[in-house]
């Protein structure tokens, strides 16, 4: 089967260059925003079903990065990282608004309830899980990924679902590497005991 | 930028080059798995999570136009570029925009929000103060019809008879309608003045100042949202036996799913569905990267099939379309029956005739045997043998079976294609008790 390019990653410097480049070059943004709007609108769009919503939210994720690339604050060293993150964050917004009624024009995280934050990112990645699940082909497996703790559901989402490389996912888990090997080591481990778990209540 | 936002821009530990600890030995089949399943995921939704072209240039468009601004004012510009969540809104109006290409500008606000603002405020004084004024009226108007005959009316036999009142009224209107004289900014116009003012009630005559028309400034035709050139689409069919392999290129990045469809009645219309044609299930391909599919639905051979290939957006929208391409088909080779001979325990020699195939059509051959069905194929997931790379290979020796085990055997020669397989040829079943 053919591989369309999704899976390529672009080159650390060239990105750099160009995120430098963007401050005073439209094109340079433009180009970043060429090769990372097919990942962020995937993303978002394998979270939020409705592409309307998906459109929307992709849209500000790529406001909020032109804003933060043009800033003297914006030392990331990975843009893709970055956009994850930040289209993230408008992924939980727009579960947060579907599940409380918020004022217009107030931000729905100002509205963080009791931490609620951790529930609204749990649910904008349900259905992201049972897509991800659907293409397991061993049956333990599929029912453990949608049954495991959320923490360790959003490392292996990530990781292997929405396909990002080192960089990104640090980035978007906000963690180093050293830190990101022990959350994978802890979510693969998780993993598998819950597919324990599963072989054992099916019997 | 947003609090958070700020934060992401600044994490700056991800630069790092600190080598990732390799996983632990007893992780690396779960890693693997999951690696394979997300790649198969990825590819499954591709259609649906692709970003339609309008949706991507159009975005483009504004965002480039908002980086073109000065750097301290590119928040601004690109919130100007840009319209607000339409969940922040309430409302469905960006999606829209996205898709008309229009620049985003703020509604006039409903009046009734309007009244609230400062530079309204004076229209409104005013049309309160004249609505309250009118209510006077028309409330004492009807006081005073009622209890007129109470009232002793100086002014009764001065005033001339109204000569526009309605007529129950007519002779009892003097009295209570002085008050509306007082509080006015202005009176009523001098146009009516032997009217009573209970006809003064027209809209006409009250006291809101003649808004100025302030000139609307010419709407500026909003340039198209420039697309990317679509490349044109080429369809390749080879006609092989037992089927036709169909093969295209992508016509543009932004493709999220193709259709074929064919007829056997001469070309097919450009158009989808085209009037006539049969969409080919088996040629359907819903992610971008995967343009070789094939038709197997045709039996025997000889027909005329006509095909032509068509690219979609991620919205459903046909990108491009290929010309129709003729083929005559071929019905799937046969191979003859399959000879059987014992070598010693466990070992037996299977031989066909050749298959003089062209390159195009041919993938493996298979040598497929079960124990269940008595029409075993490698299609229908059976249990192989053996996997032959040359087509024109006429036999080969399996070893290590388990002796005094009967079972259908045959030998399948196969195409295969990103969307799935089909049988260019085959020999007879056979059924063999293993040595």
């Amino acid at each position: 089967m053919a591989n369309d390019g999704q899976d390529t990653r672009m080159d650390p410097a060239r990105e750099q260059a160009l995120v430098a480049r963007a401050r005073s070059d439209p094109g340079a943004f433009g180009e970043l925003y060429d090769f990372y709007l097919p990942r962020i609108y995937g993303y978002v769009a394998r979270r939020v079903e409705d592409r309307s919503m998906a459109e929307d939210l992709t849209a500000t994720t790529f406001e909020r990065a032109l804003g933060a690339v043009r800033g003297d604050d914006f030392r990331n060293a990975s843009f893709g990282g970055f956009l994850y993150r930040v289209a993230a964050n408008a992924v939980v917004d727009h579960v947060r608004r579907e599940r409380h009624t918020i004022p217009l024009g107030v931000r729905a995280r100002d509205h963080d309830r009791d931490g609620d934050r951790e529930d609204a990112e749990a649910i904008s990645d349900e259905s992201a899980a049972r897509a991800f699940a659907s293409a397991v082909d061993r049956d333990l497996l599929r029912r453990a990924l949608v049954r495991m703790p959320d923490s360790h559901r959003r490392v292996i989402l990530l990781k292997y679902f929405d396909g990002l490389d080192l960089d990104e996912l640090c980035a978007a888990l906000g963690c180093s590497r050293q830190t990101f090997a022990v959350k994978l080591h802890r979510a693969l481990r998780a993993l598998r005991a819950a597919v324990g778990q599963e072989a054992t209540d099916a019997a | 930028m947003r609090p958070e936002d700020r934060r992401a821009a600044m994490a700056g530990s991800a630069g790092s080059d600190e080598p990732l600890p390799p996983l632990d030995a007893d992780l690396l089949p779960l890693d693997e798995e999951l690696t394979a399943a997300g790649a198969q995921a990825r590819r499954a939704l591709h259609g649906r999570t692709q970003p339609t072209r309008l949706f991507s240039t159009s975005l483009r468009d504004r965002l480039v136009s908002a980086a073109a601004a000065p750097a301290d004012s590119t928040s601004a510009a690109a919130s100007r570029a840009l319209p607000p969540l339409a969940a922040e809104r309430g409302s469905r109006l960006r999606p829209e925009l996205a898709r008309t290409g229009e620049t985003w500008a703020p509604r006039p606000l409903d009046p009734r929000i309007a009244r609230r603002t400062p530079t309204v405020l004076p229209r409104a004084r005013w049309s309160l103060l004249a609505a309250a004024a009118l209510t006077g009226v028309v409330v004492a108007g009807a006081l005073g019809a009622r209890l007129d005959w109470l009232l002793p009316s100086p002014t009764a036999d001065a005033s001339p008879p109204p000569s526009s009142a309605p007529a129950p009224t007519a002779d009892t209107t003097p009295g209570p309608t002085q008050v509306v004289a007082l509080p006015l900014p202005t009176a009523a116009p001098a146009t009516e003045p032997a009217v009573t003012p209970r006809v003064t009630a027209k809209p006409a005559a009250t006291p809101r100042p003649t808004p100025k028309p302030t000139p609307k400034a010419e709407p500026t035709p909003k340039p198209e949202p420039t697309l990317p050139p679509i490349a044109p689409m080429e369809l390749m069919a080879k006609a092989c036996p037992g089927g036709v392999v169909l093969d295209w290129t992508k016509p543009s990045p932004d493709v999220g799913h193709y259709h074929v469809l064919r007829s056997l009645a001469g070309d097919v219309a450009p158009t989808y569905p085209a009037p006539g044609a049969t969409e080919i299930e088996s040629a359907t391909s819903w992610s971008a990267g995967v343009t070789d599919a094939y038709d197997a639905s045709l039996d025997g051979g000889g027909a005329s099939a006509t095909y032509r290939a068509f690219a979609f957006d991620g919205g459903d929208q046909v990108l491009a379309y290929s010309p129709s391409v003729t083929v005559t088909t071929v019905a799937a080779r046969s191979l003859g029956s399959l000879g059987v001979t014992p070598n010693g325990p466990g070992s037996i020699t299977l031989s066909w005739a050749g298959a003089d195939l062209p390159a195009a059509c041919f993938t493996y051959g298979k040598l497929v045997a079960s124990a269940e069905d008595p029409e075993p194929s490698y299609l229908k997931g059976s249990q192989y043998l053996a996997v032959i790379g040359d087509p024109g290979a006429t036999g080969v020796t399996v070893e290590g079976l388990p002796s005094g085990t009967t079972v259908w055997m045959r030998y399948e020669l196969i195409r295969a294609t990103s969307t799935g397989k089909f049988v260019v040829g085959r020999t007879a079943v056979v059924q063999v008790t293993y040595p």
